[in-house]
């Protein structure tokens, strides 16, 4: 795998479902599987095969670390990227999500012009491919 | 024979002067010269004789026999020849002597021809006149009756010379008796046997009596003798007088008459025996002075002297420092020991008050009298020439110590005199101002400060004994922790304290006490008297003596409890807050982007315009949320910062790679410039986010086309970043509120620029959490430039490229 094509993404808002998914799909030229709850990707996760597993950090039920705990389950998710997305600025919190093993945190308000290149950045940067 | 008669002349006019001084001319008839006359006339058988002074004109008769007349003119008198020799002159028939024949005396009434003078020769040698008979017969004298009347003239000079000397002791007698009436002094005198026989009018006066016949066992009592003390009455042997008539010389001998019904009299005596020329002891007098007046005047000035003493040596608050005349100190005391470091022994007789002043302030001084007086003025006239002019003399100084230390004092010179007014030396009275008024002042202020502090501050506060236990506290105290005051000082802290918190107030006690920290401040937990558990601030500071000596503790205690709760609310609120504004603020904004973005394909021209404002206003939501969140956190000190040794350069250019967009829209050039190698101690992202700030609101206050430059260069021990741009500047009214929170300038401008008001103020926090501060300059219509200044650190072998560079 030369690029990065497919991504799971968890998010209990439907409007930034949306948002994301175009910036993806449509800016980027990526493949998405959008979740909106941590349960239903653990379930789709190992048959949707992602690249980079792209969570939303506060959510109602499961959370984006338990989320991700749980992803841990069903498919070797050191072999992925995994991007936080977050709503909290707090460079605390965002110290607190690289232990979990994040390669990265976005936060939000994100651009969704220029999200799909970052993404892109951030796998290539994971995957040693960056130049 | 011109000098003959010149002797001649002087001779006589001796002779005139002791004839005047006999004073005998013109007096009465006086029975012992007539009964000479009278014995001349029978002894030598003669109608006449006479006693004949040769005066300038005449002759006068002291007595004569057988004449009425009682002078005749000198150019007839037989008796002018007679006293011009010693020997008798006897002229037996004047008609045949040639000097006396046509003598009117001897032609006419009473036709003398026989004449026998015998000069009066007195002791001093002069011939006053003589003893002479007459007759109207020539005739002989027999020898002996020349040789009885030369024994009666011989008489006669005796007689005239008696005269003298009972009249001179009959003036010494009248000139003694008032003197001795006329004396301020009292006298008292006894005769050859010791009976008193003389006071005078004041020893009468003094003693209330007489010299009375008395035993002298019975003088002190009589007298009213007492000695000097006024209480012992006076001994015999102590009595002056009989001291004087033993043989004594008495000196100053005091002694008090005390009369009933009079005030003490105090007299100094002074005596001695008297004898006659044969040294038999006539008698012994004795003069008393008066010297109750002075014996006062002594015993007040002894009083006011001892007064003076004390007062100047309690003094130790003032410095009092006497002269002589010349200025050398004759008088230092304790309070001018204190203030100078000398001692007295150092300077009294030794120095001038000139050692003791700074020779700047005297130069000073010298001029401004010197120009005043219109002459020069130096050294020790510098301190009493003003008041020798009776002028008051009032001036601050500055005084050198001892030790070379400096103490500001006001000086007051004053002149002393004797009573003539003269000068005999000046008095100099110091303070010390810096003790008098900065101590005691600022001690009277921090006391009632303190007072009014303790009694009303709204939090707890207590003062501590070293071990634990309450000295004193104030009303909030009692209340916080529910106490009555009486109880709570029976108590001690650690009673109150929760007993997980002890152990770290106590560490912090002993650091205080060893002086390791200065105060110290700690959340603690403690009981109040109902059980419940206080959340508080505690503040503790330690009292100590002025040796050092640690005297008690000052604590203040602030319940948090409610505060601590309100703090987890808000800080939950913004986070919840700040999270459920950013999701939908994401998907606004997301899909603004996109749209604008063209991602969804065109939108016609009218559209577009409206959803490019709702774009702006979206990103200025979210940098609002932004900011809010930052600040709260900055509040509330819960932002982390994270200090990492960096590069400045590649700091720098992320920061204009990251604003160049932002640039680019308000068509703003970015500008770097810097040529050395710096490096800072900052975290980066807070860094960016300080560049970020300044640089967007250079960025938006610069018109079109115009050009924002950083700038960084080496300053002291630190760097200076500055950010310049060109726009309107800011406003003077404005100025002062830059840095403070929701400060913005006016309406017009916020509408036009944007922003929360907040940039700058979380802006000048974050530098000041990485050790640095900012300030700015600007000139309206010019531009400003805002200037971070932080710590540097070099890093040795790096070199950053020189001059500027343009990004856009």
């Amino acid at each position: 795998m030369t690029t990065l094509q497919r991504i799971l993404h968890v998010e209990d808002d439907e409007s930034i479902i949306t948002i994301t998914r175009v910036a993806l799909e449509t800016v980027g030229g990526l493949t998405v599987l959008s979740c909106t709850r941590g349960r239903e990707a653990i379930e789709q996760a190992a048959e949707f095969a992602p690249d980079l597993l792209l969570l939303d950090v506060m959510m109602p039920d499961m959370d984006g670390p338990t989320t991700l705990a749980g992803l841990a389950e069903v498919i070797d998710v050191a072999r992925y990227p995994v991007v936080f997305m977050t709503a909290r600025a707090n460079s605390d919190d965002h110290r607190a999500y690289y232990d979990l093993g994040a390669a990265a945190v976005v936060v939000k308000p994100f651009d969704p012009m220029t999200l799909a290149d970052q993404l892109k950045t951030i796998w290539n940067r994971f995957n040693g491919s960056e130049r | 024979m011109h000098q003959e008669n010149g002797d001649i002349d002087r001779d006589e006019a001796e002779r005139l002067a002791a004839l005047a001084s006999y004073d005998i001319l013109d007096t009465p008839p006086e029975a012992e010269f007539d009964a000479i006359t009278r014995l001349a006339s029978q002894l030598c058988g003669t109608p006449i004789a006479l006693i004949s002074l040769v005066d300038e004109m005449r002759q006068w008769f002291k007595s004569q026999q057988g004449l009425s007349v009682c002078q005749t003119p000198r150019s007839l008198a037989f008796c002018a020849h007679a006293i011009r020799q010693r020997e008798p002159l006897v002229v037996h028939d004047a008609r045949c002597d040639s000097r006396f024949a046509d003598n009117p005396l001897v032609v006419d009434s009473p036709y003398i021809r026989f004449y026998a003078g015998i000069p009066l020769e007195m002791e001093s040698g002069h011939r006053l006149g003589t003893l002479c008979v007459i007759d109207r017969q020539p005739r002989e004298l027999e020898p002996a009756q020349l040789r009885s009347l030369e024994d009666l003239a011989r008489l006669t000079v005796s007689l005239i010379e008696q005269r003298r000397q009972k009249r001179e002791a009959r003036t010494r007698h009248a000139l003694l008796d008032s003197l001795l009436e006329a004396l301020p002094e009292g006298v008292v005198a006894c005769d050859d046997r010791g009976e008193l026989s003389f006071f005078n009018s004041r020893a009468r006066a003094w003693h209330g009596a007489g010299p009375e016949r008395l035993p002298p066992e019975q003088w002190s009592r009589r007298f009213d003798l007492f000695e000097a003390d006024g209480r012992t009455p006076l001994p015999l042997e102590r009595i002056p007088l009989r001291r004087a008539w033993a043989g004594e010389t008495v000196r100053d001998q005091e002694l008090c008459i005390r009369v009933p019904d009079q005030p003490p009299r105090f007299v100094a005596c002074n005596g001695r025996a008297f004898f006659d020329d044969h040294g038999e002891r006539l008698g012994a007098v004795v003069g008393m002075h008066d010297i109750t007046q002075r014996k006062r005047a002594e015993r007040e000035i002894a009083e006011t002297r001892a007064h003076l003493q004390a007062v100047i040596d309690a003094s130790t608050e003032v410095a009092i420092i006497s002269t002589d005349r010349r200025g050398l100190i004759t008088l230092f005391n304790p309070g001018a020991e204190r203030l100078l470091g000398y001692t007295a022994d150092e300077v009294v007789g030794q120095l001038t008050p000139l050692a003791f002043h700074r020779p700047d302030e005297l130069e000073q001084r010298a001029a401004e009298l010197s120009r005043e007086l219109d002459r020069p003025v130096y050294g020790f006239d510098l301190f009493v020439l003003t008041p020798r002019l009776g002028r008051p003399e009032n001036r601050d100084w500055t005084y050198v110590r001892r030790d070379g230390g400096q103490r500001r004092v006001r000086l007051v010179v004053s002149v002393m005199q004797d009573d003539a007014g003269e000068p005999i030396g000046y008095l100099g009275m110091a303070l010390d101002l810096s003790r008098l008024y900065a101590v005691e002042e600022a001690l009277r202020l921090s006391e009632a400060q303190f007072r009014t502090a303790f009694d009303t501050a709204p939090q707890g506060m207590a003062l501590v004994s070293l071990e634990g236990a309450f000295i004193e506290v104030n009303r909030t105290l009692c209340e916080m922790w529910e106490y009555e005051r009486e109880v709570l000082l029976k108590t001690d802290f650690q009673t109150l304290t929760h007993p997980d918190d002890l152990a770290a107030d106590l560490t912090q006690v002993g650091q205080l006490i060893s002086g390791e920290i200065p105060y110290y401040q700690m959340p603690k937990r403690y009981f109040t008297r109902t059980g419940r558990l206080l959340c508080c601030q505690l503040s503790v500071s330690l009292v100590r003596d002025g040796q050092g000596r640690p005297q008690y503790f000052v604590s203040q205690i602030q319940d948090i409890t409610e505060q601590r709760q309100l703090e987890r609310l808000k800080s939950e609120f913004v986070a919840v807050a700040s999270h459920e504004l950013r999701t939908p603020l994401t998907s606004i904004k997301g899909a603004l982007d996109l749209v604008n973005g063209g991602v969804i394909g065109a939108v016609p021209e009218s559209v577009e315009e409206m959803l490019r404002v709702a774009q702006r206003n979206a990103e200025r939501l979210g940098q609002l949320i932004d900011d809010l969140l930052d600040w709260e956190k900055l509040a509330a000190d819960k932002l982390a910062f994270d200090l990492q040794r960096h590069a400045l350069r590649p700091l720098l250019e992320d920061a204009l790679d990251s604003n160049l967009g932002y640039a680019e829209r308000f068509g703003v050039v970015l500008v770097l410039q810097g040529d050395e190698s710096v490096a800072v101690e900052v975290d980066a992202l807070r860094f960016a986010q300080v560049m970020a700030n300044l640089l967007s609101n250079a960025i938006k206050f610069s018109p079109r086309g115009g050009t924002v430059t950083v700038r960084y260069r080496r300053h002291d021990a630190g760097v200076c970043i500055e950010v310049e741009d060109h726009g309107d500047g800011i406003p003077e009214a404005f100025r002062e509120r830059v840095f403070q929170h929701f400060a913005q300038a006016e309406a017009g401008t916020t509408r036009r620029r944007g922003g929360t008001g907040l940039g700058l103020a979380i802006t000048k926090q974050l530098v000041e959490h990485m050790h640095g501060c900012i300030d700015f300059a600007s000139t309206l219509g010019q531009g400003s430039v805002f200037r971070v200044w932080l710590p540097a650190v070099l890093r040795s072998g790096e070199r950053l490229e020189n001059g500027g560079e343009a990004r856009r």
